[in-house]
C-alpha cells in the first residue's frame, strides 16, 4: 500500500508539493521559533545567574551604555571620580564593593575587532573571577588578561590592545552576554594602558583617580533597589550619578523572551490552521476527482476500509515529507547563521544542546504529521461510506 | 519549461548569487560597513593602527578579496549559463554543467582554503557571507553535478 501511495502523490505532484510546503511552512516555524526560543532562554537563565552585582553605579547618562555593554557587548569608554568608591563603600547597607574601568579598544580595520576591555579590583572583585577557568592564576600579573569565550584567541595566545602585547591566561565560561566578548583586566594594567592613549592622557592625566562603574552587593534582608535609592539621594548630584539594578535587566529580558515566544507560538498556531484547512478542502474537493479511481480500485477487490487506509497513507506521507522539509529547511537557516542571527536579536544566548534540538525537531514533526491525517479524516469517512457502482456511474 | 532551459535559469541565478550575496545580500564586512552607520556607542579613545582582537590590518580586509574572487566566479557562471542557452550536443551541455560543478567547488574554496574571511563570529563575513556560500556552494555543486550526469545519459 505504501507504494501505491507514493506512487498517487507522485501522480499528483504539483498539487501534493503545494500542500507539503504548506505543511513544512508550518513545521520550519514552530522548530525554528524552538530553537531559537531554547537558546534565548539558556541565555536568559546565565543571565539571571551571573549578574553577580546587586546594583551598578555609573556615571550620569551612561545607564543604557552599560546595559549594551553588559548584554552584547557593545565597546564604550566613560569614567567618573574613584572617589565614589569610598562613598558607596561607607554607605549603609552596603555589603561589597567594587570598581570597574571600561574601556573600548579601536577597530582599525576590517579584521579588527572593537572589544570592550573591562579593568577590575583584583582584591575586592566578585563579579569576574567566579567565571574564570579555575586553570587561571589567582591574580593577574602586569600585561595578563583574561579573554571573553567568543574572542578567538587561546589560552597562551597575545592580543595587541594600545600598543601593549597582552598574555592571554585563561578564558571566561560562556555567559552567552557581552562579557564573551570582552577582555578583562587588572586596575593597574588599564591606568597604565591609558597613559598611551593620547586622547585619554588629556583628560586623565592621573587615571587612577578614575574609574568607570561600582558594583555593589547589598546587605542580605535589603532590597538593593532601596539601597541604590539612598546612594543616588546622597551622592548622585554630587558625582553626577546614575545606576543599573541587574535584576531589572533580567525582568526585561524575560519579557522581552516571553513576548518573542509568544508571537512563534501564535504565528504557529496560525499556521498550523491554515495548512489544516487548505488541506481539508484539497481533500474534499479531491473526492469527486478520484471516484472512479475509487470505483476501480473495489471492483478489483479492495475494501472500503483498505480505501480509507490508502487515503490516510498519502496524507501521512505528505505530511512526512512537508514536516521533514520544514525542518531541515529551518536548520539550514538557523545553524550556519546563528551568529548572525543572535548578533541581531542583541539578547543574551547560549547553545541550547541537542537534546532541546531533538525535542524541538520531535514536537514540530509530530504536530505536522497530525495536519493532513485530520485534514482528511472526513474524506476518509466518505469514502468508507460510498459504494463501487453509485461512484462508477458518476463518472461514466 | 525543457531541462535544458532549466539548467540555463539555474545556472544563471547561482552565478548572480555568487555575485550577490558577498556585495549585497549577506556583503562581507568592508561592503557592510559602507552601506550602515553601525552605532558602537560611546566613542573610543583615538588610537594608532593594530588595534583589536584580531589581526592585521591590511588595506582590504582579507573577506573583501574573496568578495571579488566570487564576483569573478559568478560571471564565469553566468557565462556558462549563456553557453547552456545555445544548441549543443548532449556532450557539449554535460561538459559545460561538469564546469559549473567545479565552479561550485572552488565557489566554497575561496572563502574556506584559499583566501579566507575575517576571524571573529562577530564579524559579518563569517557569521553570515560564509556560510551562504558554502550552502549556495552545496546546493549548486549538487545540482549541477546531476543534472551533467543527466546530461550525459541524454
Amino acid at each position: 500500500m505504501a507504494g501505491l501511495a507514493l506512487a498517487n502523490i507522485r501522480a499528483r505532484g504539483a498539487r501534493n508539493l503545494g500542500l507539503a510546503a504548506l505543511v513544512a511552512i508550518f513545521s520550519a516555524l514552530l522548530f525554528g521559533g524552538s530553537v531559537i526560543d531554547a537558546r534565548l532562554s539558556q541565555g536568559l537563565e546565565s543571565l539571571s545567574a551571573r549578574l553577580g552585582a546587586d546594583v551598578l553605579i555609573v556615571p550620569y547618562g551612561y545607564e543604557r551604555t552599560a546595559k549594551a555593554a553588559l548584554l552584547r557587548g557593545e565597546p564604550s569608554t566613560y569614567h567618573m571620580p574613584a572617589e565614589v568608591l569610598g562613598r558607596v563603600r561607607s554607605f549603609p547597607g552596603v555589603a561589597q564593593a567594587s570598581p570597574q574601568f571600561f574601556l573600548a579598544s579601536l577597530a582599525t580595520a576590517c579584521c579588527s575587532e572593537r572589544v570592550q576591555i573591562i579593568a577590575y579590583d583584583q582584591q575586592s572583585d566578585f563579579l569576574v573571577r567566579p567565571w574564570i577557568s579555575a586553570k587561571a592564576p589567582p591574580t593577574l600579573g602586569e600585561g595578563q588578561i583574561v579573554a571573553g569565550s567568543k574572542l578567538n584567541v587561546e589560552v597562551g595566545g597575545e592580543l595587541f590592545f594600545f600598543g601593549v602585547v597582552h598574555e592571554v591566561v585563561a578564558k571566561m565560561e560562556p555567559t552567552g552576554m557581552g562579557l564573551d566578548t570582552s577582555v578583562f583586566l587588572p586596575l593597574e594594567s588599564v591606568y597604565r594602558l591609558v597613559g598611551n592613549i593620547p586622547a585619554l592622557k588629556e583628560e586623565l592625566p592621573d587615571p587612577s583617580g578614575y574609574i568607570s562603574a561600582v558594583a555593589v552587593k547589598v546587605e542580605p534582608g535589603l532590597r538593593p533597589k532601596d539601597v541604590a535609592n539612598g546612594i543616588m539621594r546622597e551622592h548622585a548630584i554630587e558625582f553626577n550619578l546614575d545606576l543599573v539594578l541587574p535584576d531589572a535587566i533580567v525582568t526585561e529580558t524575560a519579557r522581552e523572551l516571553a513576548g518573542w515566544a509568544s508571537t512563534v507560538r501564535r504565528l504557529a498556531l496560525a499556521m498550523w490552521l491554515v495548512a489544516f484547512l487548505a488541506l481539508a478542502l484539497v481533500f474534499s474537493v479531491a473526492i469527486g476527482e478520484r471516484r472512479r479511481e475509487f470505483g476501480i480500485y473495489r471492483l478489483i477487490g479492495a475494501t472500503r476500509s483498505w480505501l480509507g487506509r490508502l487515503i490516510l497513507a498519502e496524507a501521512l506521507f505528505l505530511s512526512l515529507a512537508g514536516g521533514l522539509a520544514g525542518i531541515l529547511l529551518a536548520s539550514l537557516a538557523i545553524f550556519p547563521f546563528d551568529a548572525l542571527i543572535f548578533n541581531s536579536l542583541g539578547l543574551p544566548n547560549l547553545p541550547a544542546g541537542p537534546g532541546a534540538v531533538a525535542r524541538a525537531a520531535a514536537v514540530a514533526l509530530a504536530l505536522a504529521m497530525v495536519i493532513a491525517p485530520l485534514a482528511c479524516l472526513r474524506t476518509v469517512l466518505s469514502v468508507t461510506r460510498s459504494e463501487v457502482q453509485p461512484s462508477l456511474r458518476m463518472e461514466a | 519549461m525543457t531541462n535544458n532551459k532549466l539548467n540555463c535559469v539555474l545556472c544563471l541565478l547561482a552565478g548572480l548569487l555568487y555575485i550577490m550575496v558577498p556585495h549585497y545580500l549577506l556583503p562581507v564586512c568592508e561592503f557592510a560597513s559602507a552601506g550602515s552607520s553601525q552605532p558602537h556607542g560611546d566613542s573610543g579613545p583615538e588610537m594608532a593602527a593594530h588595534d583589536g582582537a584580531g589581526g592585521m590590518s591590511p588595506a582590504h580586509a582579507v573577506c573583501f578579496y574573496t568578495a571579488r574572487a566570487e564576483l569573478g566566479l559568478g560571471l564565469l557562471i553566468v557565462m556558462g549559463a549563456i553557453l547552456l542557452a545555445f544548441p549543443g550536443s548532449a556532450g557539449y551541455r554535460a561538459g559545460i554543467l561538469a564546469l559549473e560543478a567545479g565552479a561550485a567547488v572552488i565557489g566554497a574554496l575561496f572563502p574556506t582554503v584559499l583566501i579566507g574571511v575575517c576571524q571573529s563570529q562577530r564579524m559579518p563575513c563569517r557569521a553570515g557571507t560564509l556560510p551562504a556560500l558554502i550552502i549556495l556552494s552545496s546546493l549548486f555543486f549538487a545540482f549541477s553535478a546531476i543534472a551533467s550526469a543527466r546530461s550525459r545519459k541524454g
